[in-house]
């Protein structure tokens, strides 16, 4: 199991990006800490798997300054009996007064793959904004049939739509990681 | 239309009633022997009991939720029966009861628009009505107790099918000592157009409500059923442990609505279950206002292709109070389809946590399910908890879920303030306003309660 602890302090903007692609960490536990007032933190997770493979990702967000601001945006594919289990907490301590917490995951599952999800919110806070998002399912069947209906394969089609389902959350990375990640999500496909 | 007046009614009246029978405090064999022979049962759900008694002491008590620490299960009264008789018309029912029910609004309820009343008063069913035309039509409504005498049959067949004495400490509880609850059969192809309701409360001190209902809607029927509680205010803990089954057969469909308003010393720990078969509808809106510690979570198990589930939950959490409530869907056949929506209020150092699951099997191919939680805190001595969880093992669905927590918006408030409404009375509006996708869908009596009992939580007075 992999623990990694993050600490962001006072005005102090940190992002945290988490490429997986049937990497050999079973287990990863993000444990981060917005200690500081006007800390700002994000954590993009990226996930493909496939053939048996399994990750348990957790994140743990906890806000304990005014105005601290974290978005985490995970986004995975699962194929081939792949499993993929989440807990994601956003907690906003009392005192965090004008904390902005946000979590939004999407997982596609194609082939017996699995998917567990559990997004938390614990709040002792009013002045505040907190929320997720998440979703699991296929692609849509509409995106599908118009490729296939342009003369692509089952498996071209899909592989585009997998391309085009990790688009937006790679370009929250830097620029010059987007490349890699691009072609490390290829060679997987 | 008469209303009651609300503003005198701050869940404290208690009326004084001499219970004609109750056990002794505490739970043993011989307690759950004596409330058997009391009501005169067959051997066989003697056994019943017995055994789901034994499955009580087994069982732990949840680690997860709210805080039960405090809670003595050998403080309370496991059986009370108020009077000897069950009452068949209201000018039978004792004119203390129906002094209790007319605060409540009982009677102006039965005269609007309701087909029937089972109205428990203690542990058991005092008054009880049913109108001729469901009679005709086959309809069966009475409490569990007459049920279990008259239709052994039908009570066999189904009791502890969809909710196991072993599922859960409370349901064991409740399976051993229940007492009252209503129990309605609908045929087959019977639509029964006016929703059947129940009143209940809890009124000895100390006392446990038990209450057990079962619902049974063979195909392509469609029932209503309403609950609401109120309950005077007491300075010991009181238990309220329900159990309600429900099985919606092929093609039919079942609503049931309950408005949770007990008062603020109740633990109310209640297991809520439907089995929905093929092209059914289950659908449960879930309102709680009162008790101290609210543990519920409606189930629906889509059980069969084309079946549909849909919760609908709102809670309210005050000083001192916590609601944990929410929903689970269960997709077990392809097809299937669940929306839960839960809207939460936590205000004056109140905590509220929605607590949710929904479960896809292998081959519940083509399910959906859309979840959707909002939560709003009034002031920052309040809490408010999400806890969802999401078990897919199917790749051909479409799952979403959603969640916001938030305060009532500045803008929200200026734009009040900017056209002459006060900031309490634009609170008011903004949280109806919250409430109401839940709200509309209470028969039109009890939304008029549920609006007039949000304006007194908010503002201490309705006007």
């Amino acid at each position: 199991m992999k623990n990694i602890e993050v600490v962001v302090k006072k005005n102090e903007e940190k992002l945290m990006p988490f490429v997986w692609t049937n990497g050999s960490e079973k287990e990863v536990f993000i444990d981060a800490h917005l200690v500081g007032e006007g800390a700002r933190l994000q954590i993009v997770g990226i996930f493909l798997g496939t053939d048996n493979s399994s990750i348990i990702f957790n994140t743990n967000v906890v806000h304990e300054a005014p105005n601290t601001k974290s978005v985490t945006t995970l986004r995975g594919v699962f194929r081939n009996n792949a499993a993929f289990t989440n807990d994601g907490m956003v907690r906003i301590n009392k005192g965090a007064k004008g904390a902005d917490g946000f979590f939004r995951s999407k997982i596609l599952l194609f082939d017996n793959a699995k998917g567990r999800s559990v997004p938390s919110l614990e709040i002792d806070e009013n002045d505040l904004k907190a929320g997720h998002a998440s979703t699991v399912g296929r692609p849509d069947e509409n995106q599908l049939f118009y490729l296939r209906s342009r003369g692509l394969t089952e498996k071209e089609a899909e592989q585009l739509i997998v391309t085009g389902f990790f688009e937006p959350i790679i370009r929250l990375l830097p620029v010059i990681d987007q490349k890699d990640i691009r072609k490390k999500i290829e060679r997987n496909l | 239309m008469q209303q009651f007046n609300l503003s005198n009614y701050e869940f404290g009246f208690h009326d004084k009633i001499k219970p004609v029978f109750s056990t002794k405090k505490g739970l043993s064999e011989d307690v759950v022997n004596e409330i058997s022979a009391m009501k005169k049962e067959p051997e066989w759900m003697r056994q019943i009991r017995i055994r789901a008694l034994a499955l009580f002491y087994a069982k732990k008590l949840p680690m997860w939720g709210g805080d039960l620490t405090k809670f003595n299960f050998d403080d309370i009264f496991y059986y009370v029966k108020p009077m000897d008789k069950q009452g068949r018309t209201w000018d039978e029912v004792p004119a203390e009861i129906k002094n209790t029910f007319d605060k409540i609004g009982i009677p102006e309820a039965e005269k609007k628009f309701l087909a029937g009343v089972g109205a428990q008063y203690d542990s058991e069913v005092v008054y009880h009505s049913i109108s001729k035309m469901l009679e005709k039509k086959g309809v069966i409504f009475t409490d569990t107790d007459t049920a279990v005498q008259k239709y052994p049959e039908l009570v066999k067949q189904y009791f502890s099918t969809i909710i196991p004495a072993a599922d859960n400490k409370f349901a064991a509880l409740n399976t051993a000592v229940w007492s009252g609850g209503s129990f309605i059969y609908v045929p087959k192809g019977v639509h029964v157009e006016l929703p059947l309701q129940a009143y209940f409360r809890i009124n000895a001190k100390n006392m446990g409500q038990f209450e057990r209902t079962l619902i049974i809607a063979d195909e392509g029927s469609y029932v209503h059923y309403v609950e609401g509680c109120t309950a005077p205010i007491f300075t010991t803990d009181s238990l309220h442990s329900a159990v309600v089954e429900i099985l919606v057969k092929k093609g039919a469909r079942v609503r049931y609505t309950t408005i949770q308003n007990w008062s603020k010393n109740v633990y109310n720990l209640v297991t809520k279950r439907m089995f929905v078969e093929e092209e059914g509808f289950g659908e449960w809106v879930d309102a709680n206002l009162g008790s101290q510690l609210t543990m519920k979570y409606p189930s629906v198990y889509l059980k069969g292709r084309k079946a549909r589930g849909e919760i609908l939950s709102l809670a309210f959490a005050g000083a001192g109070q916590h609601q944990d409530a929410g929903g689970k869907a269960i997709h077990l056949a392809p097809e299937t389809s669940s929306v839960i929506t839960s809207k939460s209020i936590s205000k004056d150092g109140g905590r509220t946590s929605y607590r949710g699951l929904l479960k896809v099997i292998k081959g519940a191919e083509n399910s959906k399910s859309t979840v959707r939680c909002d939560a709003l805190i009034l002031d920052s001595k309040s809490r408010s908890d999400t806890y969802p969880t999401m078990d897919i093992s199917e790749e051909r669905v479409t799952i979403g879920h959603e969640a916001s927590v938030s305060k009532i918006g500045e803008d929200q408030l200026f734009y009040f303030q900017s056209r002459g409404i006060s900031q309490a009375q634009a609170e008011v509006m903004i949280v109806n306003g919250f409430v109401e996708p839940i709200v509309r869908e209470l028969p039109m009596e009890y939304a008029v309660e549920l609006n007039r009992l949000i304006q007194l939580e908010m503002t201490g007075a309705v006007g």
